[in-house]
């Protein structure tokens, strides 16, 4: 999984209940906005996200309706998992000795 | 060679000798294109090396075209500073979509010496799109706003969507899998009309629609997936 997948299930897993759009999620995950369509494309795919259309009238509000996006249930617990996992990783790194140095 | 194809590589042809006459190596470019052409009338073009070769070629010439005429823009302009930068995002852009472009040329021709003839037409579709898609991308850099410096004192109230930045972003639905274009394309207009609500210039709204456009490939590739499991699912 690449750091932009996990900034972006960081981002969502900050309140999983809320949902969020594309530009909202690029700002959060402090990734370049456009550069995560195929991330969020890929995640809903795979089942971890769940999107839906902005409930406005597009007409009498003047204005596209946004797509929002949010954790599924499922893709919740996976997200937490992934982003244990990354989190201990790093914590391992930070903790290893160092080598080398007089024997 | 498709009729479509064809005319495609006819138009990039006539778009090269426009610039001919003033570059000695687009016109060098321009001619090896046009040869490639000449020789893709003549074969079959399920022979797909012709076609990916004329292509290879029409994008080296697109990407020489691009680099060249972008330069003279802010030469001829004499702006430094942010146009400056803006115009090197915008071709560091184009070379990653190019990348990109070219990579699925190369997975395509893999596929394509492995796969029956509808996924040669799938492909030869592809491609097409691809032509278009790079050849107008390349006429947007070299018409567009980037030249242009923002107008002072412009009313904020007024929500001013960028035409070219809108321009991407539609080449952008051309080129995903049918199914989705209306979904991303509402999407991706909405993230424009946000942008220029927060009063992000026409330059920031284009720099959001080329990065979207630069994701292509694999956004393609996971929306593609996507399909695929929402019709197993039925």
């Amino acid at each position: 999984m690449t750091q932009a997948t996990l900034a972006v299930l960081r981002a969502l897993s900050e309140n999983p209940t809320q949902e969020m759009y594309g530009l909202q999620i690029s700002s959060a995950a402090g990734l370049p906005s456009g550069t995560i369509h195929p991330i969020l494309a890929r995640l809903e795919a795979a089942g971890w996200l769940d999107s839906s259309w902005e409930d406005i009238d597009p007409v009498a509000e003047g204005r596209p309706r946004r797509r929002y996006y949010r954790l599924s249930p499922a893709g919740a617990a996976r997200a937490r998992h992934a982003l244990d996992r990354a989190d201990a990783a790093v914590a391992a790194l930070r903790l290893r000795p160092a080598t080398g140095g007089a024997t | 060679m498709s009729d479509r194809t064809r005319i495609l590589l006819t138009e990039a042809l006539a778009y090269a000798l426009d610039f001919a006459p003033t570059r000695s190596p687009t016109r060098a470019l321009a001619r090896t294109l046009a040869r490639a052409l000449a020789r893709a009338r003549t074969r079959d073009i399920t022979s797909n090396y012709s076609l990916a070769r004329a292509l290879d070629l029409a994008h080296t010439h697109a990407r020489a075209l691009g680099h060249a005429r972008t330069l003279d823009l802010a030469r001829d302009l004499d702006l430094a500073g942010n146009l400056a930068r803006d115009l090197d995002l915008a071709r560091n852009l184009a070379r990653d979509i190019t990348r990109d472009l070219d990579f699925a040329l190369d997975r395509d021709r893999d596929r394509t010496r492995n796969r029956d003839l509808d996924r040669d037409l799938d492909l030869a579709r592809d491609l097409d799109r691809a032509v278009v898609v790079y050849s107008r991308l390349i006429k947007l850099l070299m018409h567009t706003e980037l030249g242009v410096p923002p107008r002072e004192g412009s009313a904020r109230s007024a929500v001013v969507v960028s035409p070219a930045a809108q321009r991407v972003t539609t080449l952008v639905v051309q080129l995903l899998p049918a199914g989705c274009r209306a979904v991303k394309a509402e999407e991706l207009a909405a993230e424009l009309h946000d942008i220029a609500v927060a009063g992000g210039p026409r330059r920031r709204q284009l720099a959001h629609a080329l990065r979207v456009l630069a994701t292509i490939v694999p956004l393609r590739r996971a929306l593609s997936v996507s399909g695929r499991r929402a019709a197993e699912r039925g």
